[in-house]
């Protein structure tokens, strides 16, 4: 399969049916973003590390559980996810190594030149500058509202003076752009 | 020279291209089974409820039963996205707060229906709530009150997808069921004479309760929770329906509420359970510091 040529979606069905090179290509789209996102929230690159491996390795586990649907937006997925293990690392104190464990997963050594690439990842404004590059910017606020800030659809609509529907369509639209961009 | 990303990439392509390990015996599904073993199977699993059914009856079973000694229907689901997504004491339980639904007897509250027994979880305490159930259900009888002609009364409505509290005591339970919108809008509160106990989303560090007559209280979140000793309210105890006053003080309703990121920035600030303000576009809050233990 030319994984360069599909969509997210297309790229997991293809793992899940034996494809793995696939997802090792959905790997390379999304982990820049991911890491951007989790580095920047945690003051330790080995704490981001670990929250980028959880968060494709739970993908993973997903990928291989026939049982369980493919997420329809895989990037959406992702950024969620991420965005819980943070959460339960805060309350933690420690990383969940759930799906690694359980995939059996090689534990991430990190040496100087990855922890540089890590906080330069938390500094950079990958995450924000991608998003309002490829997007209008209805559409790229209402994304950046929704995934970034994590607000309630209620809230943005609020915020921006117009119904919850508009909201979804246009974070709706604005992932679907930005499937296509990164796509092609 | 390869990075950390490239080895993860290796790592996760040869994980994906490892063959999935077949499923265990005990995980196989009924059907697959012939009719001879599926009758043996059927007999095994007869002579098993023959031996629980005693068991059962007398309650040691996880057969769930409200206070009125009804049925509550169970289901093993998962809650909505959107409640693991705001509750991270549903979705990672601490160690302890994860409550066996088997341990529970009859000591749910009415009403409720499909109570999801994978995800019932022991809040941390505080004075006056010392012992509090979180769980959630498929439905409930906590809908908006409608006049029914068939009863001749105003009966409550169906609600879906609701997320319960219990206070749970050998002298009895108290406790409300309420939709996600009822946490998001930063009302979920209750109180017990001067003691109040309130549930929070991911995100939340700390509240700042506002009053009219008296000083802020600043409270941390535990676990989704924060607690605080009221001030008893201007105008004295209420009254009941019967135009007694209620016993024990009654605590002054703060006038707003402040929630807090890890960092002390202002998440929001809900007056009545209206959000009075927002985090200013673009503002980016760390999730969950939160609920630090």
């Amino acid at each position: 399969m030319d994984s360069m040529a599909h969509d997210d979606r297309e790229l997991l069905r293809a793992a899940r049916n034996g494809e793995a090179e696939c997802f090792g290509e959905l790997f390379r789209r999304h982990h820049a973003v991911v890491l951007a996102f989790v580095a920047r929230r945690v003051d330790e690159p080995e704490v981001a590390a670990d929250l980028l491996a959880e968060t494709f390795a739970a993908l993973l586990t997903i990928v291989r559980d026939r049982r369980r649907d493919l997420p329809i937006s895989p990037l959406g997925w992702l950024l969620v996810t991420a965005r819980n293990l943070l959460i339960d690392r805060h309350r933690h104190g420690i990383v969940v190594e759930a799906a690694r464990r359980q995939l059996q997963l090689a534990p991430v050594a990190l040496d100087d030149r990855d922890i540089e690439l890590i906080l330069e990842a938390g500094h950079s404004d990958e995450l924000l500058g991608r998003i309002h590059e490829l997007l209008p910017l209805e559409q790229a606020d209402a994304l950046t509202a929704r995934i970034v800030d994590e607000l309630d659809y209620d809230v943005i609509a609020r915020r921006a003076n117009t119904s919850q529907a508009v909201i979804r369509k246009r974070v709706s639209r604005a992932l679907a752009t930005l499937r296509a961009t990164l796509e092609h | 020279m390869s990075t950390f990303i490239d080895r993860l990439e290796t790592e996760l392509v040869r994980v994906c291209e490892a063959p999935i390990a077949a499923r265990p015996p005990w995980q196989l599904p009924l059907r697959r089974l012939s009719r001879r073993a599926r009758l043996r199977t059927l007999a095994g699993l007869s002579v098993i409820a023959a031996i629980a059914t005693p068991a059962l009856a007398i309650g040691l079973g996880p057969i769930l039963r409200d206070f009125e000694g009804q049925t509550v229907s169970a289901s093993a689901g998962a809650p909505p996205a959107e409640q693991l997504a705001l509750l991270g004491i549903l979705r990672d339980p601490p160690p302890g707060a994860y409550v066996n639904h088997a341990t529970l007897g009859s000591s749910l509250m009415p009403g409720i229906h499909g109570i999801r027994t994978n995800y019932i979880r022991l809040l941390p305490p505080a004075p006056g709530f010392p012992h509090q159930l979180l769980y959630t259900v498929t439905s409930g009888d906590f809908g908006a009150a409608r006049f029914d002609p068939a009863v001749g009364a105003y009966v409550p409505t169906d609600a879906k997808n609701l997320i319960c509290v219990q206070q749970v005591e050998a002298g009895g339970v108290g406790g409300d069921c309420t939709d996600t919108s009822v946490l998001t809008s930063g009302h979920w509160r209750e109180s017990a004479g001067l003691d109040g106990y309130g549930l929070v989303p991911d995100g939340v560090a700390r509240v700042i309760l506002h009053y009219p007559d008296h000083p802020d209280q600043t409270e941390t979140v535990t676990e989704n929770t924060f607690s605080w000793q009221g001030y008893p309210a201007p105008a004295g105890p209420i009254e009941k329906g019967n135009g007694q006053p209620s016993p024990g003080p009654t605590p002054e309703v703060p006038a707003s509420v402040t929630w807090l990121d890890a960092y002390g920035n202002v998440i929001s600030t809900h007056t009545n359970g209206n959000v009075a303000s927002q985090p200013p576009a673009g503002a980016i809050y760390a999730p969950g510091a939160a609920t630090e233990r």
